[in-house]
């Protein structure tokens, strides 16, 4: 270790000698988990049963008297695919998929939070918000993407869907996985039709993905159609997290808040900007959101401060992070 | 279970929120974060106790309670046990410590959780990997510019001993 380093580890260290005392901490669980056993009760009313799939270490298999069918994919293919009604494009760094419109957003491991059976699909994201409290079985339906380093997924070949038997998912559900590069994408779904269309829909971001975000911010991204307000969210590493292209009524709402911004207040911020943040982009402006209070962000005609508004159209659907600073934030999120 | 329950949570529970308060630098959200993160493990357990480590369990389920955007929502409504002082301000007290864990908590949120999982856990990179569900890369990577962002802000040289 550097003595910076070590001076870091004493400051931390330090920090946590100055924690809150744990007195009462069990019983207050208990009342928190009576409150939320009350309000699952309420919400499994409505539950929907589905499917799941689970990615990392866990081996999946086929249950012998239904093979495995094989999905066309061209993983190298750059070519986007245009958001139908019939679903809509999610990319996270350079691969993306389309999932059927009514698919949430979410962790396929947390249920069991909400619900007594594997609900409504969701997409996840690494470092989404992953309660892991293992639900039985372990995910359920829905995409996750995936860093393919450390993870084992050799049980059945890349591109083939096959019906699941194993306790880690739901039973009978139909799961698939592929890779391009460094990244994939785990698909778990209730019928072997829609698992095939999804992971058929799997490509990798070779140039801009459907929406016309580039998996690292660049220079330039292609033109938008007049009324069209396209958001490209970029994480502190700068891959693409998410991207979505928004019309119509939303987006003439969202270029209302971006102008609607009150000028930037006169201070000082003492740590360069880092992200994450979003580009957005109409047909005659763009800008960057950082998601920092203090730099606020640059659109059109000068500096502004992050406002509710703002991030209520810049944060996409199903976004975990956090906002540094001093931020009002929007009562709700976009779903 | 009640008892067992109970008995891991005097064992563990001053732990966790130490790391929720190195985490988040706010006493309320500390204590929000945990008691959210054990009433979600909770009703399950018996179950979590039979197929995994607790710990890491119910670690991971603070860590990500505090990376959620939800927690943002619910920090408005809960009283804000301490001012957040300006780091300028604070420099002028010879606080050393203090300055750099503030600075540490202006840390973009990745790079926070994966620089107080690393110096203050003192986690090995692939635990870190495992817990945030990103390539171990990934994780030296965000280690690294943390610490480039925190040795710009203090002021520092870079040493490389």
């Amino acid at each position: 270790m550097t003595d910076f380093e070590d001076r870091l580890t004493s400051a931390l260290h330090s920090a946590g000698d100055a924690a809150p005392d744990a007195t009462g901490l069990a019983p207050a669980a208990r009342r928190r988990a009576g409150v939320r056993r009350r309000r699952t009760a309420l919400t499994s009313a409505a539950a929907v049963v589905a499917v799941g799939i689970v990615v990392g270490g866990v081996a999946l298999q086929g249950d012998g008297d239904e093979g495995p069918s094989q999905v066309a994919t061209d993983p190298q293919s750059s070519s986007a695919a245009v958001p139908t009604d019939e679903g809509r494009v999610e990319t996270w760094h350079d691969v993306s998929v389309t999932v059927p419109s009514g698919w949430g957003h979410g962790s396929l491991s947390t249920w069991c939070i909400e619900g007594s059976e594997p609900g409504t699909p969701v997409v996840e994201r690494p470092e989404g918000v992953v309660e892991d409290i293992a639900c039985t079985p372990a995910t359920g339906y829905g995409v996750r993407f995936f860093e393919a380093a450390g993870q084992h997924l050799e049980a059945f070949s890349p591109g083939t869907v096959n019906k699941s038997v194993g306790q880690e998912f739901p039973r009978k559900s139909w799961q698939g996985w592929d890779q391009a590069g460094s990244n994939g994408v785990l698909v778990v779904a209730p019928t072997q039709d829609e698992a095939e269309r999804v992971l058929a829909s799997f490509e990798r971001v070779t140039g801009v993905d459907a929406n016309g975000c580039t998996p690292h911010p660049a220079d330039s991204t292609p033109a938008v159609a007049p009324g069209d307000l396209r958001l490209c969210r970029y994480g502190v590493d700068d891959w693409l997290e998410q991207s979505e292209l928004l019309s119509g009524r939303d987006a003439a709402a969202a270029v209302a808040a971006l102008g609607a911004a009150p000028a930037k207040g006169d201070r000082m911020c003492t740590m360069a900007l880092t992200g994450p943040r979003i580009h957005v982009t109409t047909v005659d402006a763009q800008g960057w959101v950082t998601l920092d209070a203090c730099h606020g962000f640059a659109w059109v005609d000068g500096e502004h401060d992050l406002t509710a508004d703002v991030l209520y159209w810049v944060l996409t659907p199903g976004w975990t992070g956090g906002v540094d600073g001093d931020v009002p934030l929007p009562e709700m999120l976009r779903q | 279970m009640t008892a067992e329950f109970d008995e891991w949570v005097a064992a563990r529970g001053p732990g966790l929120l130490r790391l929720a308060y190195v985490l988040t630098g706010n006493r309320a959200d500390a204590e929000d974060a945990v008691q959210d993160a054990l009433a979600r493990a909770l009703p399950r357990w018996d179950h979590i106790r039979s197929v995994g480590d607790p710990d890491a369990y119910v670690r991971r389920m603070v860590v990500n309670a505090h990376t959620s955007w939800w927690r943002k929502f619910r920090k408005r409504e809960t009283p804000v046990a301490e001012a957040f002082v300006p780091v300028a301000e604070r420099a002028t007290t010879g606080e050393d410590r203090d300055r750099v864990w503030r600075s540490c908590l202006r840390l973009p949120e990745a790079q926070r959780v994966a620089v107080v999982l690393r110096y203050y856990e003192q986690l090995e990179y692939a635990e870190i990997a495992a817990l945030t569900g990103v390539a171990e890369g990934s994780v030296r990577s965000r280690v690294s510019r943390g610490l480039a962002a925190l040795r710009e802000e203090l002021g520092e040289e870079h040493d490389d001993d």
